[in-house]
């Protein structure tokens, strides 16, 4: 056996997967103002889930919702990813805490919409967020601005409390973006966990974790991996996902025989 | 021709200034409100919250400072038909939304 080969962890010892039966996949017409189907009813009835039930989701519907993640496209199918599993209630609550002493400290720092205009610290604190923008732009945009400020005021939870957490580490080495190849895979698990009945929501702040030592360790994050994303994974509490919703439209340039038009 | 220009760039909007941020708003039809609260426990901003006599509560935007983020989670739950986006966010500046339409609900013929 070769060094590459004995380096791969055999988890289908025992199991045999079961051969699926071949089928030609049929494209149905489909004619303009055709109700939605299955699929794409799914995709637009989806959403960010933030209050979960306390029961746990038994391990087998975890699993189930990795293996579909494992079929995500990926770029010269370098497939850079590998998956950390939370279900410690201790844990998770020890991870959000950490992440919400972090959003306290920035929040300490940046946030100028505690003092009154005019004052002093009301202007140091605002030439701290330019000066701070330039070097993180996307970091420093209003909404996230905000979403901080709710966490260090015990407003909001980081992970939202989930029975779950689902954390997709990035390999660094991925062909390409694999920052792109660890978003597809996201939203693989998403969609799998969706049409399970279950919530998801992306958290972007657990990126926290991933600039602190003790985490990186307790968490498994070694070189050349990096913690990108968290997903959160439980059962919904009411019924959040009743009506779609509206969304802008977006700028599309349609380029057609020869004509360039801008449709919305 | 970029669509921002460098200052333009350059700016960063104030948060709780009006000339550089325009927060999410939300239309609320008082008839089929019944002050259900479902609206007000799902907001990811925490911008919602009830009013009036105990029996005849109603929803309605928190005073102050409202980071409403568009996100529409409002309506996705409310049973009534009570509540939906009227304004999305935009800001100036480096922030600023560009090649967007108006938010509908998804298309079926266009």
């Amino acid at each position: 056996m070769s060094d590459i080969a004995k380096d791969r962890v055999d988890a289908n010892d025992a199991e045999e997967t079961e051969q699926q039966p071949r089928r030609a996949v049929k494209t149905t017409e489909i004619e303009e103002g055709d109700p939605w189907n299955t699929i794409e009813a799914a995709f637009l009835k989806r959403r960010s889930i933030r209050r979960f039930k306390k029961k746990q989701v038994p391990a087998h519907m975890i699993r189930r919702i990795l293996e579909i993640g494992r079929f995500a496209p990926s770029q010269g199918n370098c497939q850079p990813w590998k998956y950390v599993v939370v279900r410690d209630r201790e844990t998770i609550t020890e991870m959000e805490n950490f992440c919400a002493d972090m959003c306290r400290k920035i929040s300490g720092a940046l946030d100028y919409t505690a003092y009154k205009k005019g004052t002093f610290a009301r202007w140091r604190s605002e030439t701290f967020l330019k000066l701070f923008a330039k070097w993180r732009p996307s970091n420093m945009h209003p909404v996230p601005f905000g979403a901080v400020n709710l966490i260090a005021n015990d407003r909001f939870k980081v992970f939202h409390h989930p029975p779950t957490i689902i954390i997709p580490l990035m390999d660094t080495r991925g062909i390409g973006h694999p920052e792109i190849d660890l978003g597809i895979v996201g939203t693989n698990i998403v969609m799998a966990a969706h049409s399970l009945g279950l919530g998801t929501c992306w958290v972007g702040l657990a990126s926290f974790l991933n600039d602190s030592a003790e985490w990186r360790e307790r968490l498994g994050v070694e070189e050349p991996y990096q913690l990108i994303e968290a997903i959160s994974v439980g059962y919904v509490l009411g019924k959040p996902m009743q009506n779609t919703v509206a969304r802008e439209t977006h700028e599309t340039l349609w380029i057609e025989d020869g004509e360039k038009n801008l449709i919305y | 021709m970029a669509l921002l220009s460098k200052k333009e760039m350059k700016r960063i909007p104030i948060v709780d200034d009006a000339n550089d941020s325009q927060f999410g708003v939300v239309a609320i039809d008082l008839e089929n409100c019944n002050g259900c609260k479902m609206c007000t426990i799902i907001c990811p901003c925490d911008v919602l919250e009830l009013y009036g006599p105990r029996h005849d509560k109603k929803v309605r935007i928190k005073e102050g400072l409202s980071m409403c983020l568009s996100c529409d989670n409002c309506h996705a739950i409310c049973e009534y038909d009570a509540i939906s986006i009227e304004q999305t966010y935009n800001f100036v500046g480096r922030y600023k939304q560009l090649n967007r339409g108006a938010a509908i609900q998804p298309r079926l013929k266009y």
